[in-house]
């Protein structure tokens, strides 16, 4: 299963609020649960564990509707050779520095230690995040200009 | 020149004072590394927005190297703009702030800041501060989209000269910018929020949401408390526009 996929699938249960979720396609299998329950994936290619969280509601008497970020749980492990870029801050994710830009990088854009790889923008800062390793991108997990938690994995690269 | 702690670089036109501090802060330029520019031909806002930059105003940037976290940067927002406020307030003049960052003089943009950082795992390489100040109403901002939405400084300080502003900004930024933990931190939003335009129904805007309601204070990072009709909501990020 592509990580696209995956990534899909948690987005719709975090949409529907589903806790527990499990699919089977040929020798492919997941299973998400959510709550801190470790996700099973059997298949032939390497497994990825992925946990979500649950919504935000624990909540202070004092401010009884506010959600303050939380740091999210999920987690998502990447193979030996590989370097899970994550975002350092809550805010706004954007692969260009303006709508009319390209993007910093593509999948498969070779990237080195200062690369800028995205924007991810908190209250009118544009933070420019840059690559920490040299290698290649093999997979962008966050759509442009959707919110990111603490903490998030945007980018997976091979490490060259 | 200086202002003090700056180290000043007064240019006449320039495409993006920011941009050219990111070329000067990728050759190692220190902290305080200041360019001035008597306008911009390539003038930017918020996701490459065009900032209008004629002559007359001021458009500065100023280069900082803070020990900070990426998840401390957003307080960097209410401190920069809070700095740059109190350069400009005067006993009795309306000035406000409003959320996160903009100087308003009766409700017209009078100072925008535009921050830019760089970072790389949890270390912050550098913030840079664009600042763009607007000393004197032109043609141009009675006109067209900017119409009734714009203020200068010579509407309430006539003798006021870029000089002046210089210093009193050199002053300010060092007072906030660094106040971004402890009691300081506190003491800062404090501040901010006092002089802070609250209440008014206001919208935010971010993208093709949109969210109606009054804001109600600030968040202990920073962040705006939005009441709805749904109930109280944290704000992160989007333009706050009134509704």
């Amino acid at each position: 299963m592509e990580l696209k996929e995956i990534r899909e699938i948690l987005k719709l249960l975090k949409r529907y609020e589903i806790q527990d979720f499990s699919l089977q396609r040929g020798d492919n299998r997941v299973r998400i649960r959510r709550g801190g329950a470790v996700v099973e994936r059997s298949a032939a290619a390497p497994a990825s564990l992925v946990t979500m969280p649950e919504p935000a509601q624990a909540q202070a008497p004092q401010q009884p509707a506010v959600a303050e970020p939380t740091v999210p749980q999920e987690t998502l492990s990447v193979g030996e050779n590989q370097f899970l870029v994550t975002s350092p801050i809550v805010g706004t994710f954007y692969r260009a520095p303006s709508p009319e830009s390209p993007p910093y990088v593509e999948v498969g854009t070779v990237v080195s230690q200062g690369t800028v790889l995205c924007i991810v923008e908190a209250m009118k800062i544009m933070n420019e995040i840059e690559c920490e390793v040299n290698g290649k991108i093999s997979a962008l997990l966050v759509e442009n200009a959707q919110p990111v938690e603490y903490g998030e994995p945007i980018f997976i690269v091979d490490l060259a | 020149m200086t202002s003090e702690r700056m180290i000043l670089h007064h240019y006449g036109e320039v495409s993006s004072t920011n941009d050219l501090i990111k070329e000067m802060a990728d050759k190692g330029a220190p902290e305080w590394t200041t360019v001035v520019a008597q306008s911009q031909s390539a003038g930017r806002g918020r996701m490459g927005r065009r900032w209008h930059s004629p002559r007359g105003n001021l458009y500065l940037s100023v280069l900082f190297r803070p020990e900070i976290l990426p998840s401390e940067l957003p307080r960097m927002s209410i401190l920069s703009s809070l700095a740059v406020f109190m350069a400009l307030y005067r006993d009795k003049t309306p000035l406000n702030l409003k959320w996160p960052n903009d100087i308003l003089l009766d409700g017209r943009k009078i100072a925008g800041v535009l921050l830019e950082g760089r970072t790389q795992g949890d270390r912050v390489d550098y913030v840079v501060l664009g600042i763009g100040i607007n000393l004197k109403l032109q043609e141009t901002d009675q006109a067209g989209e900017l119409a009734g939405k714009t203020a200068a400084v010579e509407e309430f300080d006539s003798l006021i000269g870029v000089e002046d502003i210089l210093d009193d900004l050199s002053r300010t930024l060092q007072k906030y910018c660094f106040a971004y933990r402890g009691s300081s931190w506190t003491a800062a939003r404090a501040e901010w929020s006092k002089h802070a335009a609250w209440g008014r129904r206001s919208m935010i805007v971010d993208g093709i949401e949109r969210v109606e309601g009054c804001p109600v204070k600030l968040t202990e990072g920073g962040s705006l408390i939005l009441e709805t009709d749904r109930g109280l909501i944290t704000v992160q990020s989007g333009d706050l526009v009134e509704a």
